[in-house]
């Protein structure tokens, strides 16, 4: 299944525009949350075929979002699940955040080019 | 009367938490940086005179180096409370050296010197983490790239020894005096003449000490004053430690004699 719509939780203006930016030059229909509790409910509201999480986010830290959605029962299964962030926790609330996402990445890491990369080999 | 001040001489562990936060701290505009630089690239390739592009690519090529740095700092913390991690998986060395090949050719030739790179194909596959594998590469690298002359050459090249799949990084630079050679891998360890000449931290090749040693291979260091060095660090082949990694769920634990630390895969991608 190509990927086709993605959300974007990304709370840092300049970071989140980057994305947002060239996510919809390569042709993506992007969808673009700052806050955690918006973005969990556009996260449940539509169906996107890709997540971009970021974890230090107000209001709900990504893996808060992440533990709704896949916590208990997976109420996103067609939707791939990319955390982004630039703090590496070593720490459980990570382990589980890897368990139920599909990619684990490092925002200093991954220019939008990479980014970019990984969503086409995931899709 | 007695003071006990043994407090001001021993690294604390809220010491190395602020260091980890601060380094954390700056990835978030070396992300700004690094990602506006790769979309400007692409999209002023065509008005940039060639004077210009150069000084885009050094650009890049300064911002890349930074989140090196950030990240040396990062595995140096963890490796000194010992919550580093590796997740070793069979993985061949040129895939990994693909990784980073892009940024090294790059850094190699922003600053003139010519990166030949001599990985063959049909290398045993090695038990690696293959993002921290890559932080070894690129120090490697870029010492060799710093260390040598405008137009100098570097050399990586990898063959199969018993066990292990060894790797070196040749230079032909200024080298290294004897005497200077036990001390090489200390962490904040510099030479005199480094620290006059070129700049750096001298944690690089500590943190490439523990990657190595974290795998259970060796790093080891050769060089002649004014005829330069070499590297070479070892990795076991995936075939004689598939059965010890299977029993441990891919750690490294059981590959190393004193465990405990534990290395990040940082950007973990599953296929």
């Amino acid at each position: 299944m190509a990927i086709k719509t993605i959300l974007v939780i990304e709370d840092d203006r300049f970071i989140g525009e980057m994305y947002v930016r060239s996510l919809k030059k390569a042709g993506y229909e992007v969808d673009w949350m700052v806050g955690g509790n918006d973005g969990l409910i556009a996260a449940r509201n539509k169906n996107y075929d890709l997540i971009l999480l970021d974890v230090m986010l107000p209001e709900r830290r990504g893996n808060e979002i992440m533990e709704a959605l896949r916590g208990k029962e997976d109420l996103i299964p067609n939707t791939k699940v990319i955390i982004i962030t630039n703090f590496e926790q070593d720490d459980e609330s990570r382990m589980a955040m890897e368990h139920d996402a599909d990619a684990y990445l490092i925002k200093a890491e991954i220019t939008p080019k990479k980014l970019i990369d990984v969503i086409t080999k995931l899709g | 009367m007695f003071f006990d001040r043994t407090d001001i001489y021993t690294p604390e562990e809220d010491d190395l938490d602020f260091i980890s936060f601060a380094a954390h701290e700056l990835r978030g505009p070396i992300t700004v940086i690094r990602g506006y630089l790769d979309v400007l690239e692409d999209e002023l390739q065509p008005v940039l005179q060639q004077d210009q592009a150069e000084l885009m690519k050094r650009l890049i090529v300064t911002a890349n180096r930074l989140s090196s740095y950030v990240n040396n700092i990062l595995n140096a913390s963890r490796y000194d409370r010992r919550h580093m991690k590796l997740r070793l998986s069979e993985e061949s060395l040129k895939r990994i050296y693909e990784g980073v090949s892009d940024d090294m050719q790059l850094r190699a030739s922003a600053q003139n010197r010519v990166l030949v790179v001599d990985i063959p194909e049909n290398l045993p596959t090695v038990a690696a983490d293959a993002n921290s594998i890559g932080e070894v590469l690129g120090n490697l690298i870029d010492n060799a790239i710093k260390y040598s002359n405008e137009g100098g050459l570097v050399h990586v090249a990898a063959r199969p020894i018993p066990g292990f799949v060894e790797v070196s990084v040749v230079d032909r630079g200024i080298g290294m005096p004897a005497n200077i050679m036990p001390s090489l891998f200390h962490k904040f360890y510099r030479s005199h003449r480094s620290r006059e000449t070129v700049a750096g931290t001298g944690i690089g090749l500590y943190i490439c000490k523990a990657i190595v040693s974290s795998h259970g291979g060796i790093i080891t260091a050769r060089s002649i004053e004014n005829e330069g060095s070499t590297f070479s660090f070892t990795l076991p082949i995936y075939d004689t430690v598939a059965q010890k990694l299977k029993s441990s769920h891919n750690s490294n634990a059981s590959l190393i004699e004193h465990g405990g630390g534990w290395i990040k895969n940082h950007s973990l991608y599953r296929g």
